[in-house]
């Protein structure tokens, strides 16, 4: 009966102690990024992303809308700082697309290296340079010092890199501050597309949340699904 | 006694492309945009005989010159040329002649107008040199002759009778002697005198055609009818007014040099070679209170490619430009040994203005956002390549591959943006982000009871958003007839793909990524 009780009260001081680990004060709450969905920012410390992060978005799917979520957070990070590098070497980032989304044009600086090195060399440089808000690149195969550099080189600029790479390297190490795993629901009935997606890692903090979201493209927002009642509770009520 | 001799090239725009371009028989038309949109800034005679005006819409001027003009029978054909108007690049060829012309004078400048094309020597005492002032205007005409351009010529007393005699004398090179202006100018049109049309359209409508019956009248009644203007430019064109002349100066050109007693293949003394002439010129520019623009670094002694360096902004940070200069020395491939290295301004700038302040000022923070974005352009520009340093614009074109033009960095916006109205945001927002370089044929199968196809690529359908149809693109040959769809697969991904309403086919053209 001791025994039990110990480990109760053993259990809530560790409950405690990484509640106060992860907790935030309200200041350094305001000093965070939004990722532009509410129920994404509900899974992160602090409700946001910090300045200078990484940000992994793995795709399971190509097409499957990472890039359109990813979006949501462009508008905010560009309030602080005005510039949106987008690190292209395939040259098929379609601009037209982003005016869409109601962000300024004259903020876009696009990038295409056309060797892997150059490329490298160029997200660097851009996660340096304390006047680029958001750097943005999509490449699959990444040697991990790469990674490493590209992280200690966001920490220097200040600015946000967003990355995206398939799901498949979702075991493999990474030195993203957060990742998150899209994968499409299949849902004809909405007039959208449903995504779950998945925080798999958070550096300083517990990942494995998920949420459900609706990504409408033609109305240009994301909702949350909301989640169905549980159909015991109103089988019970009715006596069954 | 002053003389002043007015060298006019008549369309110097035009000339100038011809001269580039080396074909003169093309009709060459010139546009600009303004608040009513593309219009005909100036053409050549080739295009003025088909009906073309300067102010006539660009579209009409289209019309009029429709596909390819044949001025004989079996001769080759010539395409009109229809070209953006480029004023600043106009003047500073301008500038560039009237310093060739300093053989002929030491002051020499260009007429102070927005878009000018005239130049104005003082020739006073040198036509001595020159066998007299025919001699000197013959030589010059022969001169520019030779380089490609048509001037007309005068010499007179003032610059306002040069300039008159010029542009409306009979001849193209006229000689006015000296203290003869008032009966040189008495037979010339009132237009002579550079004055606005409104006062021109003014005297026309009272038959005063002539400056000669101008100068017939009472002077004090000239200026409470016609403006203060006439008698200023009459009396300029006399030479009871003086007239100041802006003055083209020849800049001493920066250099620096060093040069090897062997040939040198080792980078790292090359890189210490370009640090050690960059801090001598920027001790140049210093003195001179300037900033370096653009500067060229060669390579004596090999064939390998000169340096050439134009920065975003002004600067004469030596941290930042040797760092661009390691930069652009990565690519070079050296074939020989470097007998020496020679480092050239090509453009100054002024120094940016550095206010210091006792606390913290936002203005100053955007400052060295800017700065620390310009550093950035530039090293990328010297890895990448401008080419590859873009900045996007849209274009109010339909058909997506041409929706949108990428134009370098450091050139800024070579076309002003095509402004996307609100209505047209969520029109663009159905537009994927990742736009496949050229469409991807499609294998489609099924068909539903619209004649849509149920699978793609052996995934079924879900969901066919659609259909928002193009058909656009009929002059630049091939018409593009297309029906877009937004095909959502069961595994989860969202495509763009067409019809073409031609063959029936389906392609990709797109990923909702």
């Amino acid at each position: 009966m001791q025994n039990n009780e110990q480990r109760t009260q053993t259990l809530q001081a560790l409950r405690q102690l990484c509640r106060n680990t992860t907790s935030l004060t309200p200041a350094d709450e305001r000093s965070r990024l939004s990722t532009g969905i509410p129920a994404l920012d509900g899974l992160l410390p602090g409700r946001g992303m910090e300045y200078g992060s990484l940000v992994e978005w793995l795709v399971s799917v190509d097409g499957s809308g990472a890039a359109s979520l990813a979006m949501q957070g462009i508008r905010p990070a560009l309030e602080h700082r005005a510039v949106w590098a987008v690190v292209d070497p395939a040259g098929e980032f379609y601009a037209p697309a982003v005016a869409g989304w109601g962000i300024s044009l004259d903020s876009l600086l696009l990038l295409r290296p056309t060797s892997i090195a150059d490329t490298a060399w160029t997200v660097e440089q851009c996660l340096r340079c304390a006047a680029v808000g958001v750097t943005w690149i999509q490449m699959e195969t990444l040697p991990d010092r790469v990674l490493q550099r590209w992280k200690i080189a966001a920490e220097t600029g200040g600015g946000v890199g967003v990355l995206f790479r398939p799901a498949r390297t979702r075991r493999q190490s990474s030195w993203a501050d957060i990742r998150w795993l899209v994968e499409p629901q299949t849902d004809a009935t909405t007039a959208g597309r449903r995504v779950r997606v998945e925080l798999v890692t958070c550096r300083r903090s517990f990942a494995g949340g998920s949420v459900e979201l609706d990504v409408n493209d033609a109305a240009g927002d994301v909702r949350l699904v909301s989640a169905e009642a549980d159909s015991t509770t109103a089988a019970r009520a009715a006596g069954a | 006694m002053r003389r002043v001799m007015c060298v006019w090239c008549p369309l110097w725009p035009v000339q100038r492309l011809h001269v580039e371009q080396g074909e003169r028989r093309s009709p060459l038309v010139l546009f600009a945009e303004s608040r009513r949109g593309l219009h005909v800034t100036v053409c050549s005679p080739e295009a003025a005989r088909q009906g073309i005006r300067s102010g006539m819409p660009l579209g009409e001027a289209r019309a009029l010159l429709p596909g390819t003009v044949t001025h004989r029978p079996r001769r080759p054909l010539f395409k009109p040329v229809f070209r953006r108007a480029n004023p600043l690049l106009d003047r500073a060829e301008l500038q560039r002649l009237a310093l060739h012309c300093q053989r002929y004078s030491p002051l020499v400048g260009l007429e102070d107008v927005p878009a000018p094309e005239s130049l104005w020597l003082d020739i006073s005492g040198n036509e001595a040199l020159f066998g007299g002032e025919n001699g000197l205007i013959e030589a010059l005409q022969a001169d520019l002759g030779q380089q490609g351009f048509q001037a007309r010529a005068a010499i007179a007393d003032t610059w306002g009778t040069a300039w008159a005699v010029s542009h409306f004398g009979p001849a193209a090179v006229s000689v006015v002697p000296p203290a003869e202006q008032s009966q040189a100018l008495a037979s010339l049109p009132v237009g002579a005198l550079r004055l606005a049309d409104s006062v021109i359209d003014s005297l026309h409508s009272l038959d005063l055609s002539t400056i000669g019956r101008l100068m017939q009248l009472p002077r004090t009644a000239l200026p409470s009818r016609f403006g203060t203007e006439l008698l200023r430019r009459l009396d300029q064109a006399l030479g009871t007014v003086p007239e100041l002349l802006p003055v083209e100066r020849s800049v001493e050109p920066l250099s620096a040099e060093l040069l090897f007693e062997e040939p040198v293949t080792d980078r790292q003394t090359l890189e210490h070679v370009l640090g050690v002439l960059l801090s001598q010129l920027l001790g140049q520019l210093n003195d001179r209170r300037v900033s370096l623009r653009e500067f060229q670094c060669r390579w004596l002694g090999t064939t390998t490619e000169p340096v050439s360096l134009r920065l975003l902004r002004p600067t004469t940070d030596r941290r930042h430009l040797l760092e661009l200069l390691r930069l652009h020395c990565e690519r070079c491939v050296f074939t020989r040994g470097v007998r020496g290295v020679r480092m050239e301004v090509v453009e100054m700038g002024l120094p940016p203005v550095r206010q210091g302040l006792l606390f913290e000022n936002p203005a100053d923070k955007a400052e060295q956002l800017q700065r620390a974005l310009a550093e950035l352009v530039d090293r990328l520009n010297s890895r990448l390549g401008c080419q590859a340093v873009l900045r996007p614009s849209l274009r109010p074109d339909p058909q997506p591959e041409f929706a949108c033009e990428y134009v370098p960095w450091p050139g800024g916006k070579v076309f002003p943006s095509f402004e996307t109205p609100s209505a047209c945001r969520s029109h663009l927002r159905c537009r994927p982000l990742r736009l496949l370089r050229s469409p991807q044929p499609l294998t489609v199968a099924g068909s539903t009871k619209a004649g849509l196809p149920t699978h793609v690529n052996q995934s079924s359908i879900v969901r066919i958003v659609g259909p928002e149809r193009i058909e656009t693109g009929w002059w630049r040959g091939a018409d593009a007839r297309r029906d877009y769809y937004r095909l959502d697969l069961a595994h989860g991904a969202g495509l763009w793909a067409f019809v073409d309403r031609n063959s029936g086919d389906w392609f990709l053209h797109g990923l909702f990524v």
